[in-house]
């Protein structure tokens, strides 16, 4: 196994070196018949396994591959450990430390803390108890989903587990059907041992051809959200 | 601040682009959304069917002695996760960080176009079909999180493509072509099978939304993929190679 991985490392290492610039299959196709740029941008924290503060090429790729090689086997390692088992609360930090995870690409796509056409919505927000298994969560997120970025305001209502909600959401809209789905989990909730899970959704029928320059627009959506235990 | 926006989508733009992996935009919301549903169903089947494989049934009883496990209590039967489970897992990490790292490197075809490694087929020759396919699809996910590879709609798309057709179809292709011939040829025949059948379905995809006729893309894309295919099956058989060797793993008669 150990040498596996220098293995893995040094296809890593070696492919940027290697790599064609040439475009690729789907690339050459999308090309050739004109439906290229159709292609929604989308960046995250190593774009086009690149990292962003040093020059494109051979040294950037190199450690944009170690750095995919080294999150795609401690994801597999973590779910071994969660699996078998162990101390509860590291399970539990364990188990943030992975939805943290996940919201990385959005604070890592961009220095102003918020992406642009990325992915996933980082929640902070506050949860009030009406009794009889009712609640009420007011959440502010900054993130995005495909098709902009999105400040939001979410208010969502539980019935016991069960939540859902309505949200106000400032987004930018990049092309003129957007769908955007995005993730909330509200981390205030861990406490409690439980996490937030849903998703909101946004239909936009948006004409950007009668506007040249896309604004900041307010929009309502509808989200649905699950409390689960962690 | 717009400045900055610039200069990141200059940074993508310029970033080697996703490979077969679909970008957003490419596809129909209604094509995006029904194939995150299929490859949900195809991920739920095969995370159960690893759970079964990695995980044994304990009497509760003995559970006493052996502490704390994962499962759901079923009567007084525990699933609990085996030792060879727990290998299985670091196996499939492994296998999973192979596959990546050889999804970088983009080999130059003719005609001006290069072409990658899919690694379904070396995935499900090692771990079996569908620990194959979630070790793909765990793949497709980072690469679209972490390095703007692939669509967020389209993940479901590029699951099915790659994780679906590319490593459990492909991989019953490898299985029934075992018993007639040799299996290194079986292994070749596979792996490069996988890589049109994944741009067919994929041409299929775009076709379906509109993007383009189904007779311009069908063609086009297939040609291409018949030559990829053609380096992905001489990877495969190098990659198992060297992963048998290097675990020491006995060949499967």
């Amino acid at each position: 196994m150990k040498k596996l991985f220098w293995v893995s490392v040094a296809i890593a290492v070696l492919a940027s070196f290697f790599a064609s610039t040439y475009p690729d299959g789907l690339d050459f196709v999308a090309e050739k018949f004109g439906f290229a740029e159709k292609a929604q941008e989308r960046t995250a924290p190593m774009p086009g396994y690149q990292v962003k503060f040093l020059p494109e090429g051979g040294v950037s790729t190199s450690l944009a591959g170690i750095a995919g090689v080294l999150i795609t086997l401690s994801l597999f390692w973590l779910a071994a450990y969660i699996l078998k088992g162990g101390n509860k609360i590291m399970k539990r930090a364990m188990v943030i430390f992975f939805l943290f995870m996940l919201t990385v690409p959005v604070y890592a796509s961009s220095p102003y803390l918020y992406a642009n056409t990325s992915w996933g919505a980082m929640a902070g927000g506050l949860g009030f108890d009406l009794g009889e298994g009712k609640a009420v969560d007011v959440c502010a997120t900054l993130g995005s989903g495909t098709s902009g970025s999105t400040y939001q305001l979410y208010l969502d209502y539980f019935i016991g587990n069960w939540g859902v909600g309505i949200n106000a959401k400032k987004m930018k809209v990049d092309s003129d059907l957007a769908f955007d789905l995005s993730f909330q989990y509200a981390l205030e909730q861990a406490i409690n041992e439980k996490v937030v899970v849903g998703a909101s959704f946004t239909l936009v029928n948006y004409d950007t051809t009668a506007n040249a320059d896309p604004n900041w627009t307010f929009l309502p959506s509808m989200g649905a959200y699950v409390k689960l235990p962690l | 601040m717009n400045l900055g926006v610039t200069i990141l989508k200059k940074v993508a733009r310029e970033g080697k682009e996703g490979k077969m992996h679909i970008p957003d935009g490419f596809l129909d919301p209604k094509v995006s959304f029904g194939l995150m549903g299929a490859a949900a169903a195809v991920l739920a089947y095969s995370v159960a069917k690893v759970r079964e494989i990695v995980t044994a049934l304990v009497p509760a009883e003995a559970l006493a002695t052996v502490g704390k496990g994962v499962g759901s209590f079923a009567g007084r039967i525990r699933r609990v996760l085996t030792k060879e489970g727990e290998q299985m897992i670091y196996k499939m990490g492994m296998v999973a960080a192979l596959v990546f790292a050889a999804q970088m490197f983009n080999f130059p075809i003719s005609s001006g176009t290069s072409g990658h490694l899919i690694g379904g087929v070396f995935a499900a020759v090692i771990l079996g079909p569908f620990a194959g396919a979630i070790v793909i699809s765990v793949v497709l996910a980072i690469q679209m999180l972490f390095f703007a590879d692939g669509g967020l709609l389209a993940i479901g798309a590029n699951i099915i493509n790659m994780a679906f057709f590319g490593t459990i179809v492909a991989y019953y292709l490898y299985f029934y072509l075992k018993k007639i011939i040799p299996e290194w040829l079986s292994i070749v025949a596979a792996a490069w099978a996988s890589v049109p059948l994944a741009a067919f379905v994929c041409a299929l995809e775009l076709g379906f939304s509109g993007t383009i006729p189904f007779d311009k893309v069908i063609p086009a894309m297939v040609n291409v993929h018949l030559v990829i295919g053609i380096a992905e099956a001489l990877i495969t058989l190098a990659l198992v190679n060297l992963f048998r060797v290097l675990t020491k793993e006995e060949i499967e008669a």
